[in-house]
C-alpha cells in the first residue's frame, strides 16, 4: 500500500506557523488506520489518487479534530504518547485547530462538488459531536450498561467506520440503497468492535500498543468492558472498582480467574457480532462487479485486525 | 451460524416475520435497519425449532400478557367493582361482576397478544429489545400463532363482556363508543403533538374503564366512578410515560404514542415533575369527593414513595441514556401498584363499614 500524505503544510497557510507546527505533531504519529481502510476499498474500486488522496484526508482530518477536542474534553495530557495540544500550545489553539481541520473538509469537498458526499460527510461529523455531547453526559455514571455505551458508540466510533466503507462508493457515484445500507450496517459492527477492542486495551488486554492502562476508569468513565465486568456487582464493589489505580487492584477486587472468565465471555459475545458483520460482508456480492469482489475477502479481515488487535 | 438478510419489497419477507416460511426453524430477528426508500431491512437467525429450548405453551402465554402491566387495567376495574358503597360486598355474587370482570382481563390479554403480534411486524418491538414480552423475537412463539391467540382472547372477552353488557345496554354501548373513537386516535396517533393521543390513554383507562365496570355491574355509575377514573387515568398515563422515557434516545417523536417525544429531555423532566405532583393530587382530591376514611390520607404519605423516588430518579438524568433511567418502568409500575392496594383496602373498608 502507498504512502498517503495526510498532511502537508503547502495546504495549509504559511503565516499560521504555529498551526503548522501543532498539525505536525498531530499528524506524524498516528495509525492512519482509517485513511488505510480507504486505500484498501479504493484499491478494489479503481479510484484515482485525487479521489482516494481526498477521501483519506476528510476522515484523517475529522478524526483528527475529533482527538484535539477530546483531549481538551476530558483534560488527557498525553496523545500518542507526546503531550496533548492543549497542553503543549494552549486550550484555544487545540480547539481552534480542530474547528479548522472541519473547515478545511468542508473546502476540499465543495471544491471536488459531489453533493451528496457533502451531505453524507457533514452528517456524520454531526453524529459524532452528539456522540461526544452524550458521552459526557455518562462519566461518572457507575451504573451505565453495554448496551447504554454502544448507543453512544454507534454515534461517536461508528460513524467513522461507516463513512470509510461508504464514501468510496459514493465517489464513484454508485448510490444503490441497499449497498449503502449494507454498508452502514457493516460500519455500526466494525466502530462497536473496535471500540470495544479499544476498551479491553485499558484493562490491558491484547494490549500490544502500550496503551495507557485504567485511563478511562480514572477519568471517571465506565468503558463497554467495565461496564461488562462489573455487569452484577453491588454498590459496594462497584464503589471499590472506581478506587482502583493499578490492574493489580481491579484483579484483586474480582479475582483473576473471574477478570479472566469476564474477557472470555466478552471475546464470545463480540464473536457474535463478527459472525453477524461477515453474513453482511458475504451480502455485498450481488452489488459489486466481478472486479471488485474482492473487497469482501479484504473487508472479512477486518474485525479480526479491529476487536483482536492482530495485525494485518 | 445462519443468518439471511430480507428487505420489505422481498416476497419471503412476510413469511420470515410471521414464522411461516419453514416448520421446523424459526427466524430470530437480529437487526433491524430503516431504508430511506427500499423500506425495513432485517437481519433474521435461523436457529432449528429443536435447539430453541422452547418453555411450554402456558409459561410463554402468561409472559405474552404482560402480568406486570395487569394492574394498569384490573386496579382501576375492581377499585369501581368496589365503589358502590355497600353494593359490591354484599352483591358479590352478582353474576355479570364477575363475567365483566373475566371479560376486562381477556380483553387485556387480548390487547397485550395483538400488540405484541403488531409491535413485532411494525418493528417496534424487534428494534428496541427491552420492549414487549419479546417472547416472538425470542422465537418461543411465531407471530402468526401470537395473531391467533389474540383472536381467541378477543373472542373469550366478547363472550363474557356481552351478558354484562345487557346490564344497561345503551350507556354501555356510548361507552364502548368512546372506547373506539379513544382506541382509534391512539392506534391513528392523531393529534400526537398536541397529547390527544395521551388525552385518550387517559380516558381509556380512566373514567371509560370505571364508568364501563360499574355499569356492566351495576347498571349504574356515579360521580365517585368519574373522580376514581380520573385519578387512574393519571396514574397510568405517567406509567406510561415513564415507560417511554427509557427509549427516548435518537429515536424519531413519531414512533411514539405520546407528546413528551417532541420535546427537548430538560422539558420532559420538567413536565413529568409536574405530572408527578398532578397524579398524587389527583389521587387526593379523588378520595376526599368519595369520603375515604381519615386514616388512609396520612398512609398515602407512604404509598406514595415510589413515585417520588421515580421523581428523584428522573431529575438527576443527565442525558435519557443516564443509569439513573434504568428500571424506570418498573419503579413506576410499583408505584401504581401501591397506589391501587391503597384504593382498595380503603374502598374495601368503606364497603365493609357500609355493610
Amino acid at each position: 500500500m502507498k504512502e498517503l500524505k495526510i498532511f502537508n503544510q503547502d495546504d495549509f497557510p504559511k503565516y499560521l506557523p504555529k498551526l503548522n507546527s501543532l498539525y505536525d505533531d498531530l499528524f506524524s504519529a498516528g495509525k492512519g488506520f482509517r485513511s488505510k481502510l480507504i486505500q484498501m476499498i479504493g484499491k478494489h474500486l479503481h479510484l484515482s489518487d485525487r479521489q482516494e488522496l481526498l477521501l483519506a484526508q476528510t476522515i484523517e482530518f475529522i478524526h483528527n479534530a475529533s482527538l484535539l477536542h477530546d483531549d481538551l474534553i476530558d483534560r488527557s495530557t498525553l496523545r500518542r504518547s507526546k503531550p496533548a495540544a492543549w497542553l503543549k500550545y494552549s486550550p484555544e489553539y487545540a480547539v481552534l485547530a480542530g474547528d479548522y481541520l472541519l473547515a478545511r473538509v468542508m473546502v476540499n469537498l465543495s471544491r471536488y462538488g459531489n453533493l451528496r458526499l457533502i451531505q453524507y460527510t457533514a452528517e456524520i461529523i454531526s453524529d459524532l459531536l452528539e456522540g461526544e455531547w452524550i458521552q459526557d453526559s455518562l462519566v461518572r455514571d457507575w451504573n451505565v450498561q453495554l448496551n447504554q455505551l454502544d448507543q453512544v458508540h454507534d454515534l461517536k466510533t461508528a460513524s467513522l467506520f461507516k463513512w470509510c466503507l461508504r464514501a468510496p462508493f459514493i465517489v464513484k457515484e454508485n448510490y444503490n440503497e441497499e449497498l449503502h445500507q449494507t454498508l452502514a450496517e457493516m460500519g455500526t459492527l466494525l466502530g462497536l468492535l473496535f471500540q470495544r477492542g479499544d476498551d479491553l486495551l485499558d484493562f490491558d488486554v491484547r494490549n500490544d500498543e502500550g496503551k495507557a492502562v485504567l485511563g478511562d476508569l480514572k477519568s471517571g468513565y465506565l468503558n463497554s468492558f467495565a461496564a461488562f465486568l462489573s455487569r452484577d456487582f453491588d454498590e459496594e464493589k462497584k464503589r471499590r472498582l472506581r478506587a482502583c489505580q493499578e490492574l493489580a487492584d481491579v484483579k484483586a477486587l474480582t479475582g483473576e480467574e473471574y477478570f479472566n472468565r469476564c474477557v472470555q465471555h466478552f471475546d464470545d459475545l463480540n464473536a457474535q457480532v463478527i459472525q453477524l458483520y461477515e453474513h453482511k460482508a458475504r451480502s455485498l456480492e450481488p452489488y459489486l462487479e466481478v472486479s471488485e469482489r474482492g473487497l469482501i475477502h479484504d473487508l472479512n479481515g477486518l474485525p479480526s485486525v479491529l476487536y483482536f488487535r492482530r495485525a494485518k | 451460524m445462519e443468518y439471511i438478510t430480507l428487505t420489505k419489497g422481498d416476497p419471503e419477507f412476510e413469511s420470515y416475520l410471521l414464522g411461516t416460511f419453514d416448520s421446523k426453524s424459526r427466524a430470530l430477528p437480529v437487526e433491524t435497519f430503516e431504508g430511506k426508500n427500499s423500506g425495513e431491512r432485517v437481519t433474521f437467525r435461523i436457529v432449528p425449532l429443536d435447539k430453541l429450548n422452547v418453555p411450554p405453551w402456558w409459561k410463554v402465554y402468561f409472559l405474552s400478557i404482560r402480568p406486570e402491566l395487569a394492574g394498569l387495567t384490573l386496579g382501576p376495574a375492581a377499585a369501581a367493582w368496589l365503589n358502590h358503597s355497600g353494593a359490591a360486598l354484599s352483591q358479590w355474587t352478582r353474576w355479570p361482576s364477575w363475567l365483566a370482570l373475566l371479560g376486562i382481563f381477556f380483553l387485556f390479554a387480548a390487547a397485550c397478544l395483538y400488540n405484541d403480534y403488531q409491535d413485532h411486524m411494525q418493528g417496534g418491538d424487534r428494534r428496541n429489545r427491552q420492549r414487549g414480552s419479546q417472547v416472538i423475537q425470542k422465537g418461543w412463539v411465531t407471530a402468526i400463532q401470537m395473531r391467533r391467540w389474540a383472536v381467541l382472547n378477543a373472542a373469550l372477552a366478547l363472550v363474557f363482556g356481552v351478558p354484562a353488557f345487557f346490564n344497561a345496554p345503551l350507556a354501555l354501548s356510548l361507552i364502548c363508543l368512546g372506547a373506539a373513537v379513544a382506541i382509534f386516535i391512539i392506534s391513528q396517533k392523531w393529534g400526537l403533538r398536541a397529547g390527544l393521543v395521551d388525552l385518550s390513554l387517559m380516558l381509556l383507562f380512566g373514567p371509560l374503564l370505571t364508568c364501563g365496570i360499574a355499569l356492566a355491574s351495576y347498571s349504574d355509575f356515579n360521580s365517585g366512578d368519574i373522580f376514581l377514573g380520573v385519578a387512574f387515568g393519571l396514574l397510568t398515563v405517567w406509567v406510561f410515560h415513564l415507560r417511554q422515557l427509557e427509549f427516548l434516545f435518537r429515536a424519531r417523536p413519531e414512533s411514539f404514542r405520546t407528546f413528551l417525544g417532541f420535546l427537548p429531555f430538560e422539558k420532559v423532566r420538567l413536565v413529568l415533575v409536574m405530572e408527578s405532583a398532578l397524579v398524587v393530587m389527583a389521587q387526593l382530591a379523588a378520595a376526599v369527593w368519595l369520603r375515604l376514611p381519615f386514616l388512609f390520607f396520612p398512609l398515602s404519605l407512604f404509598i406514595s414513595l415510589p413515585l417520588w423516588i421515580c421523581v428523584q430518579r428522573i431529575w438527576q438524568a443527565g442525558s435519557p441514556l443516564s443509569s439513573s433511567l434504568m428500571g424506570i418502568s418498573w419503579r413506576a409500575l410499583i408505584a401504581h401498584l401501591g397506589w391501587t392496594v391503597w384504593w382498595l383496602a380503603s374502598l374495601g373498608v368503606v364497603n365493609w363499614n357500609s355493610m
